[in-house]
């Protein structure tokens, strides 16, 4: 009877340890895991700028004696005379001073750097005589703080204008003028 | 009067037994009891994937169909676009860690599967992009492919959690219709261990 007993304890044993170790098998499986990122990338709108109206000086009346000079601002501001240059025009659009226009486009509510030459000089037609243009300078119509930059409102545009001062020697013969320079835009 | 009283106490020889069994059946309880609480004290191994930081392609301006290409050492190789100040390119990190859930200190061989999937195409308003040509520093997969599985293995682990982190980069390409747009793809990581031997 003794013998069948410590059998039976020996069995119970033999459960119990079975019963227990069956989880640590289970415990061997594969288990994954898993983890979400992201790539990302931010496409901008190439910016564009078109010639909306040409800086003019317009029609320049100079006694021949002594340097005169013009001045368009970017402002808007009324052109300024100089020493003896005075306005020889008399009220025709197509002989008034203006500053120039470009139409700037391209991401809403980015900055952009304008970069345009700070001199350049206007050849006569008839004459090839050359007269400096200097202090070009550029402003946008949306505004910045910063000289150069301009401001792309919520629609992505915005206007730019440039003006300059037109320096005229002494004894410079009557003649049509003209100057190209090249405005280039980026964004900041 | 007296009378007395006798008796006597009759115990069958199966519940001696048992009696006398009590001790060893006690000790086999708390040995069980032991192994239960051990079991859960050890929990099961497992992977977790950790997110480390954002595959990013940066800030780029796109006329028509263009693409940037940011290896897995942050190399980026630009075709038809016009990189901007803004946002960094760099390689996504992820991190793969292994928890073999108690604190045996066996040095153990742990192979895992490793799998990066990512949808091939979206649209953000005007914009389509594609993200494809996954490259990573992990050794043997310098170059894999949305969905493709890839071998991590961790070798010598010692620790309780043992981890490896990679750097994931791969290729975008934009075509823009109109429009701008901030582009986000959704890149997941999944891990499973395949393997895991004692050294």
């Amino acid at each position: 009877m003794t013998g069948t007993g410590r059998i039976g304890h020996l069995r119970l044993a033999l459960l119990v340890c079975a019963i227990f170790g069956l989880p640590a098998t289970a415990a061997e499986a594969q288990p994954g895991g898993q983890a979400a990122g992201r790539a990302e990338a931010e496409v901008v709108v190439p910016i564009n700028v078109v010639q909306l109206s040409d800086l003019s000086f317009g029609s320049i009346a100079a006694n021949g004696f002594g340097e005169a000079s013009v001045k368009v601002a970017a402002n808007g501001s009324p052109p300024r005379y100089v020493h003896t240059a005075r306005s020889g025009c008399s009220g025709q659009s197509e002989c008034l001073p203006h500053r120039a226009s470009f139409g700037v486009s391209g991401e809403a509510n980015r900055d952009y750097r304008v970069a345009v030459p700070s001199a350049v000089m206007a050849v006569g037609a008839r004459t090839g005589v050359g007269l400096p243009v200097v202090d070009i300078e550029v402003r946008g119509q949306n505004g910045s703080s910063a000289i150069g930059v301009g401001r792309l409102d919520n629609a992505g545009r915005d206007t730019l204008f440039v003006g300059g001062t037109l320096r005229v020697p002494g004894g410079t013969r009557p003649d049509i003028f003209r100057a190209e320079f090249s405005v280039i835009v980026t964004y900041d | 009067m007296v009378r007395s009283l006798s008796f006597q106490l009759k115990i069958p020889v199966k519940s001696a037994i048992l009696y006398r069994a009590l001790p060893i059946v006690f000790a086999a309880g708390l040995a069980a009891a032991a192994l239960v609480a051990d079991a859960a004290m050890a929990k099961p191994q497992e992977v977790r994937v950790r997110t480390q930081g954002k595959l990013s392609f940066g800030t780029f301006m796109v006329f028509g169909k263009g693409s940037r290409a940011v290896s897995a050492a942050g190399a980026v190789a630009d075709t038809a676009i016009v990189a901007l100040d803004g946002s960094v390119p760099r390689p996504a990190r992820f991190t793969i860690e292994y928890d073999r859930g108690n604190e045996s200190k066996q040095t153990l061989e742990v192979i895992i599967e490793v799998v990066i999937s990512a949808p091939s195409a979206m649209r953000v308003g005007g914009v389509d992009a594609r993200l494809s040509a996954f490259e990573t520093d992990l050794p043997g997969n310098a170059r894999v492919a949305s969905g493709e599985a890839m071998t991590v293995r961790l070798t010598d682990c010692r620790a309780r959690v043992c981890s490896r982190t990679f750097n994931v980069g791969g290729r975008l390409d934009v075509t823009r219709r109109f429009s701008g747009a901030k582009v986000e793809i959704p890149i997941n990581v999944d891990a499973r261990i395949v393997a895991r031997d004692r050294l």
